[in-house]
């Protein structure tokens, strides 16, 4: 019986370890991810929905190589008085090149898009001139991200 | 009137002149108490029977020479001749209790005691050997039930899915069906899969393959079922050599021995091939060494041993090759005792230690364009199991234990903000069969689960628990299980990759793993009879339907990020039949049917509805030869490769596309030689061209030539 008192004593100690080692900590939340917000203002008339899709995207690289890191469509009920206000939750910690409105016709086959505008970046230096969002855990929620976009 | 009575009455005494009734009682050898529910097989015939709540039993059979066998869990069987020669026999039986001795309890390693009903197939040694496969997961493609995906035969990535309980996604990170080797766990802590490379297909006995989850028993990672593959310990030695198409090469060696209480041995395996695309080449060394001690107490101790280098490349899709390659080291430790603690009642430890180190680099050829980091992945886990068994009750026998588990992940390709994940795993569980009576047993388990997901530094740590149960009904026909109607839970915590992952993609897709994750959860139930077999002709059926909550995915948004999808649900059916109407003769066919439905309307991807294969080996003289044929119908799958896509909110929806149905052909053909056994494999004979993974393509016809000299 011995032996039957040590395995006993074995089971017991195991689950008192685990137990008691993986209490959970009540320490603060820190941040692991973080969030791109602001506001699109459209100069011109939106198109409409039938004609193809605006969409809104964040980027690793610029210009794009490849698909963006994340991206909305953005939707002409969405857009009021000519203003889309956007958030792109999750967002990984890091830089991002570019955030860009582009639009893309659907009599379009080929996936190929006009970039309409650009956080930062002007249509003179053909949008090279983009502003950088960096994320991080100091910085986690970027606000203020406002693009001026012009539809021509 | 008169004369039917008449031959009813002739007819009576002509059956009662022929007929004898075998009659007695069976009792505890030790107490002398009766036995119910022994059962007794007349091992000549298809005649059986069950002993009464009083232990008697009795047999009406024809005169003649017959050999009654007595069996129950928990009591050491027993074979009587019994000699019928007119009127009755009378035959009293003693039985001997035991101590895990029988089928239905075994004892491998740290997960495997397996008790009451599972849905096992088991998968022997000699069909696995007449497929004459490249590796594991080859062998598993092959099998009804189950959906494999790879690249190639000896990829890295692979996914296994029992009863569509997961699609293929990149890197297979919702891998639900836990693979152990010699009933330890062996996944990479990282992703929940194994390394593929490492299991010894050379050295296979057996595979036993649990379709249902198993969550009650086995706890994480096997809602969507267990594969345990169980590696040969007999007697025995030999050497193989192989040759084939890719420049393939193999030299393999098995040695073991039984001295008394000892028994050691010893495999290895190197094999190579150029690959049948560029970059598809692979080389694989293997060694497995085991000592197993018992002694006449009943005490045993195992220690296996097990080691793996494997150098493959990553060809990529066929529309952009790749030129990425890893090398990668596995070794296993495993460490079993048992022992009896009293007459009926036994005790068990196991302890595993698993560690993988896996390099990611380019090809020297490399383009500049395509140059990627390198990357490393080191991974460990450890883990400690102890179970109670209980078998000093006829009608019962109960088991309880603990397990505990650690496992760190070092992977280049988890977000930088973690310091090394770790988890630590608790669970806790008791299982039991009971034996009801005329050959009705009821079988339950409860686990509860305890799992907490530190990711360092000083990020959230998460917390995952459930409690799992399963309960079944079984009917006995003539000694043998026949009827089973089950249901049982499957629960598993997101993988660290699921929870922390953040990798783009070589074609610029960025997968991210999502820390709010929740944890998955299956009901399953199922109705199956296995016919009461005789030798010529086993056959069973099975239908079951799995209703799948929180199901985890990588779903095709930007990023493709983990999330919980709602309402899927798999209904099917399996039917078995193993027919060998000589000996010389085998004829084994199945069939399996799927239907996966998802009411959120996101695609059910990679999972065929109909499974089929029929295989014919036959030996004649020194000539074994078997052909092989194996079919499935088309998969859908969502065609990420394409620019063709539509946007609707922020997900991405691509093309979905078919991979068709398929057929293939496999043909063997082995000869014994005076001093070597020959061996010749052609697979995929009908040289068809096909994929299991978008843009992935399989190897045409190939052929293997195998020598082997036994020792």
């Amino acid at each position: 019986m011995n032996s039957m008192k040590m395995s006993l004593i074995t089971l017991l100690s195991m689950a008192l370890f685990v137990f008691t080692a993986c209490e959970d900590e009540k320490a603060e939340e820190t941040p692991e991810y973080g969030s791109i917000s602001g506001q699109v203002t459209f100069n011109g008339e939106f198109p409409p929905a039938d004609s193809g899709a605006v969409r809104i995207s964040v980027n690793t690289n610029w210009y794009p190589t490849g698909p963006p890191y994340s991206y909305k469509e953005i939707p002409s009920s969405e857009v009021i008085n000519n203003i889309y206000e956007f958030e792109f939750k999750q967002v990984a910690f890091g830089t991002y090149k570019a955030i860009a409105v582009d639009y893309v016709a659907a009599s379009n086959t080929t996936g190929a898009y006009d970039i309409w505008g650009v956080y930062g970046g002007t249509l003179q230096a053909d949008f090279m001139d983009a502003s950088s969002v960096v994320v991080n855990i100091d910085n986690p929620d970027v606000n203020g991200v406002d693009i001026e976009v012009t539809i021509y | 009137m008169m004369i039917k009575h008449i031959i009813v009455f002739i007819l009576i005494i002509v059956s009662s002149i022929q007929a004898g009734v075998v009659s007695g009682t069976v009792r505890d050898k030790d107490t002398q108490k009766a036995l119910p529910n022994i059962n007794i097989n007349v091992l000549e015939s298809d005649l059986g029977a069950v002993s009464d709540p009083y232990g008697k039993y009795s047999i009406e059979i024809e005169r003649g020479t017959y050999q009654l066998e007595f069996s129950m869990i928990g009591f050491k069987p027993i074979v009587e001749n019994i000699i019928i020669q007119n009127e009755s026999v009378k035959k009293d039986i003693y039985l001997e209790s035991t101590i895990l001795k029988l089928d239905e309890v075994e004892v491998q390693g740290i997960f495997s005691t397996r008790l009451g009903y599972e849905s096992v197939d088991v998968i022997k040694g000699k069909y696995i050997k007449d497929l004459q496969k490249n590796s594991v997961s080859d062998v598993l493609r092959t099998l009804p039930g189950l959906d494999v995906q790879f690249a190639q035969p000896n990829g890295r990535n692979v996914n296994v899915s029992i009863r569509g309980s997961s699609d293929y996604k990149p890197g297979g990170y919702n891998n639900r069906v836990l693979v152990l080797l010699d009933g330890f766990p062996i996944q990479i802590p990282n992703s929940g899969t194994p390394d593929w490379s490492s299991l010894p297909l050379e050295n296979i006995a057996r595979i036993e393959i649990d379709n249902s989850p198993t969550s009650a028993q086995y706890g994480h990672n096997s809602m969507g079922g267990v594969i345990n593959l169980i590696t040969n310990k007999g007697n025995s030695g030999i050497i193989r050599l192989s040759g084939g198409t890719y420049n393939t090469g193999q030299l393999s060696f098995k040695y073991g021995k039984n001295a008394g209480s000892l028994s050691i041995g010893f495999t290895g395996l190197a094999r190579q091939s150029a690959g049948h695309r560029f970059n598809s080449d692979y080389q694989v060394t293997r060694l497995n060494t085991y000592v197993h001690f018992a002694d006449k107490k009943g005490r045993s101790y195992k220690l296996n041993l097990f080691s793996a280098i494997s150098k493959n490349g990553h060809p990529g899709f066929d529309v952009s090759p790749s030129y990425r390659r890893s090398d990668r080291t596995s070794h296993y430790v495993q460490l079993h005792m048992f022992y009896p603690l009293s007459n009926g009642l036994s005790m068990s430890h196991s302890m595993y230690l698993n560690n993988f180190d896996t390099h990611y680099y380019d090809r020297d050829d490399t383009p500049n364009d395509k140059v990627d980091a390198e990357r490393d992945y080191k991974d460990m886990s450890t883990g400690l199991r102890s179970e109670m068994l209980l078998t000093k009750w006829a009608r019962w026998i109960i088991m309880v234990g603990s397990d505990f588990g650690f496992d760190q992940s070092n992977v280049s390709v988890f977000n930088p903000i973690y310091d090394d994940p770790r988890q630590f795993t608790f669970g806790g569980f008791i299982q039991s069969k009971y034996s009801i009576g005329n050959g009705w047993s009821m079988g339950s388990g409860l686990r509860y689960d305890y799992r907490l997901v530190d990711p360092g530094n000083k990020y959230k740590k998460r917390v995952f628990e459930r409690i799992t149960p399963k309960v079944n009904l079984m009917y006995t026909l003539k000694g043998k299980r026949a009827f089973t109607l089950a249901y049982s839970a499957g629960f598993r915590a997101p993988s660290l990759s699921e929870l922390y992952l953040q990798h783009a993609s070589s074609y610029g897709l960025t997968m991210q793993g999502n820390p709010s994750v929740r944890p998955e959860s299956v009901s399953a139930i199922e109705l199956k009879y296995e016919h009461p077999h005789s030798k010529k002709l086993t056959w069973s059926g099975a239908i079951f339907h799995n209703s799948y909550t929180d199901m985890i995915d990588f779903v095709y948004s930007l990023p493709i990020i983990a999330v919980n999808r709602e309402g899927v649900t798999g209904t099917g059916a399996e039917l078995q039949c193993i027919w060998s109407p000589y000996p010389a003769l085998i004829i084994r066919s199945e069939y399996s049917f799927l239907n996966m439905t998802d009411k959120g309307g996101d695609p059910i991807l990679y999972r065929s509805k109909h499974k089929a294969s029929i295989s014919v080996a036959f030996e004649m003289g020194s000539y074994t030869m078997s052909t092989f044929v194996h079919g499935w119908s088309a998969q859908k799958y969502e065609n990420f490769l394409s620019h063709n896509y539509e946007t609707v909110d922020d997900k991405i929806v691509f093309p979905i596309e078919e991979l068709p149905d398929q057929v293939l052909v496999d043909l063997n053909v082995s000869k014994k030689f005076k001093l070597f056994d020959g061996n010749l494999s052609i697979s995929n004979i009908l040289d068809i061209e096909y994929e299991l993974i978008q843009n992935f393509p399989m190897p045409g016809i190939t052929w293997l030539l195998t020598l082997s000299k036994t020792l």
